[in-house]
């Protein structure tokens, strides 16, 4: 019997643990996952037909309406944790969107401006700027609002924390869109991902473009109008988004259909996360290349 | 950094947003208002009479067999239609106001489900012309059977105006729940009506 060597084995390597979470990897990990679910129900309907009661449809509306959060919860809160450096607060920004949501953003829409009496009756350019001023604005100025006076300028330590607030604050204000667009139409199944995946996905991608901007706010030296400009910017495009959603919604008509393709208003807004997302991206990189070049990053 | 900790830029930023938004709404509520109170002119030179009405309405121009000269539709009213016509009517030598009412009631009372009237009185438009005010309500049914829908309660309001040798006959009609909120579009009507 012969002794066997003794083996130097290599020393495992610890898990890697990062400084900051990355935002936009575990954003885009939820998107593909809601996506994912959006589909299954979109196959379960198409193939399955369910007849459900309306206590049953109002039970799955009201789950899928939370489905963003819980996802964010799982994977970007749960990340965020376990990161060096996790970021403090998101949780009562999140909370504190859906308040201002439920409290003065949804009454404000559907109340002091009544849109849907109005507005789906009018001329496309009329429509955009009303869906813009109504709608855009007050959604986008909620959430500044509720980052400028929980978390800015204190927790904004780098470029990519405006992007992980704004998405926390976005997907609060798209939670209490979904349950009241859930319990006020008892719609099917199907439409309520198609309408949750929408709202949840817009509202996230746009209120980057405020996050973005309150980081540069703290981080650059921006001109002082980029951040009003910003907030009109990301209001006209909930504005040409809901214009547009409507209009997709009821397409062409031909003498073989109605042509309703709800499922291009996902479209729409998988198209405004893919811009978006890339835009403000190229943007903090191309930022933060720039200040590592300047003489104050050098000295 | 504390609040007070802010930079002259960061204040002027986020002031200047709260200012925008401010703006924002404001510029909303003025665009829903000019939207809703918008309006379109109508005239008709064989009766003589000119209006403007919401522009969003569906405008039908009566012809020789139909009993009013102009017709505003609201399209997007639901159940029922708000609706906003006129008519002219040829009047005898010696009749008055109450024959036009009793001629109106009697057509109707014919015409129209549940058919009630509620008030006659007299009124006083804008341009200070002196009319008469009928309110009537009756039961709606859809035509299509195959709707099988509940009958809606409408309530309306003739204006009738005693012009050379013609009654003008300004009529509202609304669905029960909805007239009172309605009514200003009635209103705005009656004020741009032109009887030349």
């Amino acid at each position: 019997m012969t002794a066997r060597p003794a083996l130097l084995s290599p020393q495992e390597e610890g898990r890697q643990v990062r400084t900051y979470r990355p935002v936009w990897r575990t954003a885009s990990i939820e998107i593909v996952l809601l996506l994912i679910v959006v589909g299954v129900v979109l196959m379960v309907s198409r193939f399955v037909h369910p007849t459900l009661t309306e206590t049953q449809k109002t039970a799955v509306g009201i789950s899928f309406a939370l489905l963003p959060l819980l996802l964010w919860y799982g994977i970007s809160y749960r990340q965020e944790a376990q990161a060096r450096r996790p970021r403090g607060r998101l949780l009562i920004v999140l909370v504190l969107s859906m308040l201002a949501a439920n409290a003065v953003g949804v009454p404000l829409v559907e109340r002091v401006f009544a849109v849907d009496q109005w507005l789906p009756t009018t001329g496309g350019l009329t429509r955009i700027i009303g869906y813009m001023l109504a709608y855009g604005v007050t959604s986008e100025f909620l959430k500044f609002a509720v980052l400028r006076f929980s978390v800015w300028p204190i927790y904004f330590k780098t470029r990519a924390d405006g992007i992980a607030y704004s998405m926390a604050a976005g997907l609060g204000y798209a939670a209490v869109l979904s349950i009241n667009y859930v319990v006020n139409e008892a719609p099917e199944p199907s439409a309520v991902a198609l309408r949750v995946a929408g709202i949840t996905l817009s509202q996230v991608a746009i209120g980057t473009i405020v996050g973005f901007q309150l980081a540069e706010l703290t981080i650059g030296k921006p001109p002082v109008l980029w951040m009003p400009l910003s907030v009109a910017l990301a209001a006209l495009l909930q504005g040409l988004y809901v214009a547009f959603r409507a209009g997709l919604i009821v397409g062409g008509i031909s003498a073989t259909a109605t042509g309703n393709v709800p499922a291009a208003s996902l479209g729409i807004a998988m198209f405004m996360v893919v811009l978006l997302f890339s835009t403000i991206s190229f943007l903090i990189n191309n930022a933060e290349r720039r200040a590592r070049r300047s003489p104050e990053f050098s000295s | 950094m504390t609040e007070q900790g802010l930079t002259l830029r960061q204040r002027w930023a986020t002031w200047l947003t709260f200012a925008l938004a401010f703006a924002a709404l404001v510029g909303g509520v003025l665009l829903r208002s000019n939207t809703e109170n918008a309006t379109f002119p109508f005239s008709d030179t064989k009766t003589g009479l000119a209006v403007r009405y919401p522009a969003n309405w569906l405008l039908e121009r009566g012809t020789e067999r139909d009993d009013f000269v102009m017709r505003a539709q609201d399209p997007a009213a639901i159940p029922f239609k708000t609706t906003i016509s006129l008519s002219s009517l040829l009047l005898g030598q010696d009749a008055n106001v109450y024959d036009v009412t009793e001629l109106l009631s009697v057509r109707r009372a014919a015409a129209l489900s549940s058919y009630r009237t509620l008030d006659i009185s007299a009124i006083t438009l804008p341009d200070g012309l002196q009319a008469t005010q009928m309110t009537y309500s009756y039961a709606s049914a859809e035509v299509n059977p195959s709707l099988k829908s509940i009958p809606v309660m409408v309530r309306a309001a003739d204006v009738i105006i005693l012009n050379k040798g013609q009654a003008i006959v300004a009529t509202y009609l609304a669905d029960a729940q909805s007239y009172d909120q309605n009514q200003h579009y009635f209103g705005e009507f009656l004020r741009r009506l032109e009887i030349r």
